[in-house]
């Protein structure tokens, strides 16, 4: 089964290399802000499809990473019985207090960037995430 | 003639007058001539003194002395002379018609005048006899003292009411003792001498308040008695004046005194005249040891300055301030700062010099300690700029490699998705790269190293240029370009093409990136001025943007200053462009501001002095077409395995072979064997640098000693520059270096054009259309919209739809149009991910939805 994959990033080289990267694992949506990473959530709630694994960029217009984090979750608590997506941040901002914010917001993982590739899958296998190309990546 | 008249003396006259008044005789010392007798008496005194009252009373007295029938009756007259004389009409015994006039003339000033005198004159006097009691009181005295004539005959001080006098009775009491009045009047009666102005206080009356009087007493002899003449003057309101005036000069003389200042007066002739008691207590000094004691505790050259100034406002009455080092009494010099001023009395008589010291030493080393910090953390900056600079040549150097590598990546048959990734980490590349010169130049700034290197340029050219190189991101956001060039009649000028191209590069950048929507117009306009060979650059780039409020107007040319630092921020950016622009107009002698308005747009404009360059043999230069030889032979010299490759495929691409040499003495070994037309020169080499290298070849006597040499390098400071055209260098390129850069320099060098023709960036579509129906009614807009895309989508402009189907989002959004905001995040998500095919079937969806949309609103009419 294909996972369904959204990635909110508002660098565009940083996008075009997520979507190349993550398509191995399945199909990926685009965003380009925090408003449309929830609207996008959203409309995956509505067609009974929500996303597997969202990655999430901190420094984002209009809504920040955090933000976006915080309203996932409290809208998987209200709408959903137990389901919730996988949430990776993707960020430059490297320091603890910030993983730390992002944990305690109940995000799943935490990628510092430039993203170490291998490293990476690795933690994707982690959270039951796997290539489809199978082996290496 | 019977008489019993006596003759007395001299100046007395007698006469005999009947009871009519006709004159019966006269005695010898009479002045009266023969016709006298028999005339009338009043007719006679008339003629001898006249000076009486105009009417007749003479004649009125004495028809009074005859009708009284009173013995004697009294006259006064003035003579001639003005001295006084008396009348006296006696009757005489029985004969009750003759009357004796007796004439007796004054001597001097009279008894009679001095009398007047003393009760005339204004001061309050009175007349002591002998034994101290009073003979005669003015009336001055009756008025200031509240006394009358029954005044006479007493003792002094019940006289003037003295309180003692009065409760005792008589001069005795207790406190007549202390009269300072009594004690001096008494003491000064029997030495027979005067007084003058002698002070004394005392309370005339119970219960009233103490009076101030000033006395003064001469003895006058009078018919051979002595008199004391006192006169008594009030003075209380002049001495409580007196007192008032001293007390305040007292305060002000105290506060001067404590006043934390040193404080002293030098008087014209050099003396100290004042110095207050915290001068005197910080060192022993006194007014007539000033000079000595200042010399002591000043160092010579102070003790020197000080007095330089003295004399200095001394002579000219200036306002001298200097500051000296004195010692403290702990023997420990302190910076004092000395303020001389010169006095000028009421009358505006020059009084000297009063002068203040203040220590202000612990100012003074405050001022140190922050000049040193301020030192410090400038040098700490410039180090730091310093080392900025040094640093971004060794990040330059593997981005060229990068560069490099892709382009020749780029060259081979690829997927067109390896192409486009290429280019997208070429993009990136270029992008560090901007942002690494961005560093540089701000460093260079920084340290102080920035130069202006100017060079003539066709301004005509220049714009071209930079709309060209500007178009490719306009219109990847739609956005329109436009550039407004005026007639210019002498395009030719002379500047710093390159500084003047990097702020119009930053500027525009910044338009096309804060613009959404709408334009940016770059408007250029060179006037001449009052000097016929100075220009005026003007500069506008102006946008449709979001706008720059007020209130960040003062940290819009800060250094590093983005004026939204929060983690949302839609823009990034170093934020040094504006900082540098404005560096590099400033260092040109320009200036550079902005207009703007929140929602509107912003204006940047700039204007530089230029010189008008002379034209002809640029406009030549421009017209050579002429092409790259196959066999013009160069040689690379470049230790760089990466760079080798890089640069020797770049010269193939235009047609040029080369040799390489891997380092300095391989050059050299290659000059001496073959003639080149051009040697691409790198600087930092192992064993033999380039700058030595192009020393040998230069001072060598191989054919290659006048070929040119071109620098390669990636050190990027003017300094450096120099250094190498010193060497002997005929340019130099900073590295990566571009192809078309490449191109230009050996194009300049070689005279020859190069035969591929410049890749031109086609202007792309307009977007005015589109636009210009921005503000009409949103359906309208939406309608328009929807048209659109499907053109674009014949078009394969993805990008564009997404553009399009973002503005959409917003239209319906306003439009309350839930569901087909939805489908345009739909089909943004679906062209993101390059599913192009489902995006069209969501579009035709869409088209439906709007259509449906529309009919159900009918006042809106379709004009699509």
């Amino acid at each position: 089964m294909m996972s369904k994959i959204l990635i909110a990033e508002d660098d565009a080289v940083s996008r075009k290399f997520l979507n190349q990267f993550m398509s191995q694992f399945g199909s990926c949506d685009l965003v380009i802000d925090g408003y449309e990473a929830v609207d996008a959530f959203l409309l995956g709630i509505q067609e009974g499809d929500p996303y597997d694994l969202i990655c999430l960029d901190i420094m984002m217009p209009k809504l920040d990473g955090i933000q976006v984090l915080q309203t996932i979750r409290k809208l998987e608590s209200e709408t959903l019985e137990g389901g919730r997506s996988r949430i990776i941040m993707t960020t430059a901002l490297g320091e603890t207090e910030m993983v730390r914010t992002a944990f305690d917001n109940g995000c799943d993982a935490y990628a510092s960037k430039p993203i170490d590739t291998e490293k990476f899958v690795e933690v994707l296998g982690s959270l039951g995430i796997k290539s489809m190309k199978g082996g290496k990546t | 003639m019977q008489t019993n008249v006596e003759l007395e003396k001299e100046g007395v006259m007698n006469i005999i007058v009947a009871s009519d008044g006709h004159i019966v005789a006269y005695d010898n010392s009479a002045v009266l001539n023969e016709a006298a007798a028999g005339d009338l008496i009043w007719n006679q005194l008339k003629l001898l003194y006249p000076n009486r009252a105009p009417y007749d009373t003479y004649q009125l007295n004495f028809r009074r002395m005859i009708e009284s029938g009173l013995t004697e009756i009294r006259d006064a007259v003035l003579t001639l002379e003005m001295k006084p004389a008396t009348l006296t009409y006696t009757r005489l015994n029985g004969e009750n018609t003759l009357i004796l006039l007796k004439l007796e003339m004054l001597e001097g000033i009279s008894e009679w005048a001095l009398k007047n005198i003393f009760a005339s004159i204004h001061i309050p006097q009175l007349l002591l006899d002998d034994s101290l009691l009073v003979v005669a009181i003015n009336n001055a005295f009756k008025r200031q003292f509240h006394v009358s004539d029954s005044a006479v005959g007493t003792g002094f001080g019940d006289t003037i009411r003295c309180i003692n006098t009065m409760e005792d009775q008589c001069g005795h009491s207790n406190q007549c003792k202390f009269c300072t009045f009594r004690k001096a009047i008494q003491h000064k009666v029997k030495a027979r001498e005067t007084v003058e102005n002698m002070v004394i206080s005392m309370i005339l009356q119970p219960h009233s308040e103490e009076v101030w009087l000033s006395i003064n007493m001469f003895p006058i002899t009078i018919k051979n008695a002595v008199y004391y003449l006192i006169s008594v003057e009030n003075i209380t309101d002049q001495v409580l004046a007196d007192r008032r005036i001293h007390s305040a000069r007292r305060h002000s003389l105290k506060l001067l005194d404590e006043l934390p200042l040193l404080i002293f007066q030098i008087l014209p002739n050099g003396t100290c005249d004042f110095l207050n008691q915290t001068f005197m207590q910080y060192i022993p000094i006194r007014r007539y040891t000033f000079d000595s004691v200042i010399k002591q505790y000043m160092a010579t050259e102070a003790y020197a300055l000080f007095h330089e100034h003295l004399e200095k406002g001394m002579n000219a009455h200036t306002v001298e301030a200097v500051e000296l080092k004195m010692k403290n009494p702990f023997g420990e010099y302190r910076t004092m700062h000395c303020t001389l001023k010169p006095v000028f009395d009421k009358g505006n008589q020059f009084m000297g010099i009063i002068g203040m010291m203040a220590d202000i030493e612990e100012h003074r080393r405050l001022e140190e300690a922050l000049k040193y910090e301020k030192d410090r953390s400038e040098s700490a900056n410039r180090a730091k700029s310093e080392f900025l600079a040094n640093m971004s040549h060794e990040i330059r150097t593997p981005l060229n490699g990068i560069l490099g590598m892709i382009d020749l990546t780029l060259m081979d048959e690829l997927s067109s998705t390896n192409v486009d990734n290429l280019k997208t980490a070429k993009e990136c590349a270029n992008n560090l790269l901007g942002i690494i010169n961005d560093v540089l130049d701000f460093s260079k700034m920084e340290a102080g190293k920035l130069t202006i290197t100017p060079s003539k340029f066709d301004v005509r050219e220049m714009a071209k240029e930079l709309i060209r190189a500007h178009q490719p991101h306009a219109m990847t956001k739609g956005i329109e370009l436009d550039l407004v060039l005026e007639e210019v009649p002498k395009p030719m000028l002379r500047g710093d093409v390159n500084r003047i191209k990097q702020i119009i590069n930053n500027l525009m950048s910044n338009a096309i990136k804060f613009t959404q929507e709408g334009s940016v117009t770059l408007e250029i306009t060179v006037k001449e001025t009052e000097k016929s060979d100075l220009a005026k650059l003007s500069v506008s780039v102006v946008d449709t943007g979001i706008g720059i409020s007020e209130d960040k107007r003062d940290k819009l040319f800060q250094r590093f200053s983005q004026i939204d630092s929060t983690f949302t921020r839609e823009y990034g950016g170093t934020g040094l462009g504006l900082v540098i622009s404005k560096q590099l107009v400033m260092f040109m002698n320009g200036q550079i501001d902005f207009i703007s308005e929140v929602g509107e747009g912003t204006t940047f404009f700039f204007t530089i002095p230029l010189i008008f360059a002379d034209t002809h043999d640029e406009v030549k230069k421009m017209q050579s077409t002429t092409a790259f030889e196959e066999d013009k032979r160069l040689l690379i010299v470049e230790d760089d395995k990466v760079n080798q490759i890089v640069i020797t495929k770049m010269l193939e691409n235009i047609g040029l072979r080369a040799d390489v040499a891997g380092d300095g003495s391989e050059a050299l070994s290659f000059c001496e064997k073959k003639s080149y037309d051009a040697i691409l020169m790198d600087i930092q080499m192992p064993v033999l640098d380039g700058v030595q290298t192009t020393k040998r070849i230069r001072s060598g006597t191989t054919q290659n000693a006048d070929t040119t040499i071109i620098a390669l390098t990636a050190y990027a400071l003017q300094d450096d520059e120099a250094l190498f055209r010193k060497s002997g260098m005929d340019d130099y390129l900073s590295k990566p270096v571009s192809l078309n850069i490449l191109k230009e320099t050996l194009d300049k060098h070689l005279h020859m054009a190069h035969k591929l023709g410049r890749r031109r960036i086609e202007s792309g579509g307009s977007y005015r259309d589109q636009r210009r129906t921005a503000t009409k009614h949103r359906i309208d807009v939406v309608s328009h919209q929807v048209n659109q895309v499907f053109r674009l989508y014949e078009q394969q402009q993805f990008d564009l739809i997404e553009v399009i189907v973002n503005d959409m989002k917003k239209g319906l959004e306003a439009l309350n149009a839930e569901s087909m905001k939805t489908m345009t995040f739909k089909i943004a998500l679906d062209l993101r991910k390059a599913q192009y095919d489902m995006a069209y079937e969501k579009m035709q969806t869409l088209r439906t939805m709007f259509d449906e949309f529309k009919a159900s609103v009918p006042e809106v009419d379709d004009d699509e």
